[in-house]
């Protein structure tokens, strides 16, 4: 886990890696696999159900994300069903060579009626000169549910590493019923350390998060939620939806609050691999 | 683009259009800096520099910048529908529900007013941005200069709010209105050609102060 950055590699192939899952509401109210796919360095695990939502842990084998690699997942909720959504690990970002494209990672969730997914990855850690283009497109249908966190640690504070350049662009586009409610554009793009440090920034807090609530009724748990981000974060509600910020002096911090955050809207245990 | 308006002078036009006289309320809108006033997070002119200097280059600046220039594009050509999708990524960006208040309310100002003086500049409601793109487009400015007037007038309003709340004498206040000018010009410049998926910024405290002003007990501003 504390492997330090990749070094220098020549021009390999780079990875490619493609899953897909979807679940369906089954007649004993539980939600099952309908359908599974998987390609490249991209996994999918299918830890035991605890409950009747379907879990499921994607994984990237080749290690980290780098420079022309592009990794593409889908899920999807049938009417009725809950999937939930993590990752094994936390996604690294390393170094990108300057004439290569950057990384990509596009995810596409598709919610359909009264179905609920919760998008759950673990953290993006970015190291030093890495390069990813993120997506994250949801479909949901008008009273489906979705919970969503993207936490971002640049660099490792604690082991004194910094992130000089960065290209970072993190895209979220949120249709519910056809209509685009919620669109967030995080564009981090050259001097990091300048680009972080101000009072509008980050003042050189290296640790956020975006949290994301929409549901039926999901203003009704505004206060709730602030009281849970505490004093690093912040909450807003509109159009059925809450959205959230959170900064923090390191993961460890962030991962604290995310957790609490998230607890009351869960409705149930988190993943474990989001145990601290 | 820089085709020669119909009417009077571009830049008068403009300076009307972009004048805190011009009735869109600007001056009720303070972005979430009252709320850093109010935590200690903007104190004086450096801070309130670096508060406004990251707000237009890494913030709503740059961005409004963006989807006013594709704006423009999209209503000289005549494109409806992309105009209606530049609006409705421009509302659903917003990060705060008073931040979606500020672009929201400010557009339709302008375009009552607008629409009422200038019977091409159109009259239904549309996010300030895109309010601006349709007017502009309608009188054929040239695009460079309307995103230097927008990217100016945002940044004048920032201080302004700043004279009043940090406070700032006036003087200091004019001093970093100067400072900022070759940024507003700079990213103009880049805004005119970029597409609109090269949108995107890093102002999550600027966020933070946005939603924490929604809650903040004592306001002068309505974001």
């Amino acid at each position: 886990m504390s492997a330090a950055p990749a070094p220098a590699r020549a021009r390999q192939p780079r990875t490619v890696g493609v899953s897909r899952i979807s679940a369906r509401l089954a007649a004993d109210g539980r939600s099952r696999l309908a359908g599974l796919y998987q390609q490249g360095s991209a996994k999918i695990l299918l830890p035991t159900a605890r409950d009747t939502a379907l879990e499921a842990v994607l994984l990237n084998t080749s290690g980290g994300i780098t420079g022309g690699d592009r990794l593409s997942y889908s899920g999807e909720a049938g009417a009725g069903a809950r999937l939930v959504l993590t990752t094994q690990a936390a996604e690294r970002l390393y170094k990108s060579w300057p004439d290569e494209a950057p990384g990509r990672l596009a995810t596409r969730l598709t919610i359909g009626p009264g179905a609920r997914v919760d998008w759950l990855p673990q953290e993006t850690i970015a190291f030093d000169r890495s390069a990813l283009t993120r997506s994250l497109d949801v479909e949901m249908a008008g009273d489906a549910t979705l919970l969503a966190v993207e936490p971002f640690i640049l660099g490792r504070a604690a082991m004194g590493e910094r992130v000089r350049e960065i290209r970072l662009r993190d895209h979220w586009r949120v249709r519910r019923g056809g209509r685009l409610v919620y669109a967030d554009a995080l564009r981090i793009d050259g001097a990091a350390l300048e680009a972080l440090a101000g009072p509008a920034t980050l003042a050189g807090g290296f640790a956020f998060a975006s949290l994301l609530w929409v549901a039926p009724g999901a203003e009704d748990r505004l206060e709730a939620l602030r009281a849970r981000l505490g004093p690093d974060g912040a909450a807003s509600a509109r159009d059925g939806f809450v959205s959230m910020r959170l900064v923090a002096a390191d993961g460890l911090a962030l991962r604290r609050r995310i957790i609490d955050t998230l607890e009351p809207l869960l409705g149930r245990a988190l993943p474990r691999v989001w145990r601290l | 683009m820089a085709e020669a308006p119909a009417g009077p002078d571009a830049a008068m036009l403009l300076a009307t259009w972009f004048s805190p006289a011009y009735p869109v309320g600007a001056y009720s809108y303070s972005h979430g800096l009252e709320w850093a006033v109010e935590s200690g997070a903007v104190t004086d002119r450096a801070t309130t520099e670096a508060w406004v200097r990251d707000c237009l280059s890494r913030g709503a600046g740059r961005t409004d910048a963006v989807l006013l220039a594709r704006g423009m594009a999209a209503a000289a050509a005549g494109e409806r529908e992309a105009l209606a999708e530049l609006a409705a990524l421009a509302e659903a960006l917003a990060p705060a529900r008073e931040r979606h208040l500020e672009t929201m309310s400010q557009g339709a100002a302008f375009a009552r007013v607008t629409g009422a003086v200038w019977p091409d500049a159109g009259t239904e409601p549309l996010p300030y941005p895109l309010a601006v793109a349709r007017a502009a487009a309608a009188r054929a400015l040239p695009a460079r200069m309307v995103l230097g007037f927008y990217l100016q007038a945002f940044a004048a309003n920032l201080v302004s709010a700043a004279v009043r709340l940090v406070p700032l004498g006036q003087t200091d206040g004019q001093r970093i209105i100067a400072a900022l000018l070759p940024l507003c010009e700079a990213l103009a410049a880049e805004a005119e050609a970029a597409p609109v998926e090269d949108i995107g910024g890093c102002t999550l405290l600027a966020d933070i102060a946005a939603m924490r002003h929604e809650t903040q007990y004592s306001r002068l501003f309505r974001s």
